[in-house]
């Protein structure tokens, strides 16, 4: 026999970078643990920010390799977002999780083009400040961050 | 068959997740699945259906939340091939909250002849 409720709500379309996506083309996993149940949104990027090398020339000699910024949050809905912290445990600031989202969007042809990116972060912020009650923000510190499994750094950087 | 936890895996697990664990051997694993019962914060989200998702679907989540041994890397692994196992997982998971399907009911009777 199994377990069993009526649901009737329309399921809501999580956020991912500000684009909606229906539950079944998206996958939001949180240390092998599926999470897109409860995702309201979920927001990363990664950007490398060179400066140029100045002389006595007019125009610069060179550009710095940069400086990566690498940002990411989330929100849930807040009783996955209790869940999440109790899982976590105490000290969940200081240890690294790797998040994996995987979105699939359908090309011109009507095939399947999966994309999975990578996250490693450790939570550094859990913001419950949002006007909505009903939700949790998950702020991270990235230590690295793959789209569609490429770096924004060549290896070894 | 899945092959038997060694007493040292066993002490382990209890050491970290307590006593009331159970497992479960299914014939396409290697190794038994070890399951605990859900905390009550994960049994409100897999509960809680803001976002509309169906009951089935958030298995998934009470599953890989409570299963110990092995790692939930290899359980995800399994159910690529097997997709019907988050779901047995899940029925399990939700028996070990105390989740009945079928619960014994009867009147609450004196019992007769017993001297008082």
């Amino acid at each position: 026999m199994g377990f069993q409720f009526a649901v009737s709500k329309t399921p809501n379309a999580p956020l991912v970078n500000g684009r909606g996506y229906s539950l079944q083309s998206i996958s939001f996993e949180i240390d092998g643990i599926q999470y897109k149940f409860g995702l309201v949104s979920v927001n990363y990027k990664s950007s490398l920010e060179s400066k140029p090398l100045e002389s006595a020339a007019a125009r610069p000699v060179a550009q710095t390799l940069g400086k990566v910024t690498e940002t990411f949050d989330f929100e849930l809905y807040s009783q996955w977002g209790k869940a999440l912290l109790s899982q976590m445990g105490a000290g969940y600031g200081v240890k690294y999780r790797t998040f994996i989202v995987q979105k699939n969007e359908r090309d011109d042809l009507g095939q399947d083009d999966p994309q999975t990116d990578t996250i490693v972060a450790r939570i550094k912020a859990v913001d419950q400040s949002s006007s909505d009650a009903l939700t949790m923000k998950f702020e991270g510190t990235v230590a690295r961050m793959e789209i569609n499994g490429v770096d924004i750094l060549p290896k070894g950087r | 068959m899945p092959k038997e936890l060694s007493q040292e895996t066993i002490d382990t697990l209890i050491a970290q997740h307590g006593p009331n664990l159970e497992t479960l051997e299914l014939d396409y694993l290697d190794e038994p699945v070890v399951l605990r019962p859900p905390t009550s914060t994960e049994w409100r989200a897999f509960r809680d259906d803001t976002g509309g998702v169906p009951v089935e679907e958030r298995m998934v989540f009470l599953a890989q939340s409570c299963v110990v041994w092995p790692n939930v890397g290899t359980i995800n692994d399994a159910a690529k091939t097997r997709p019907a196992l988050f779901s047995i997982l899940g029925n399990q998971v939700a028996q070990l909250a105390g989740f009945q399907s079928e619960v014994k009911r009867k009147k609450l009777q004196r019992s007769s002849g017993t001297p008082k």
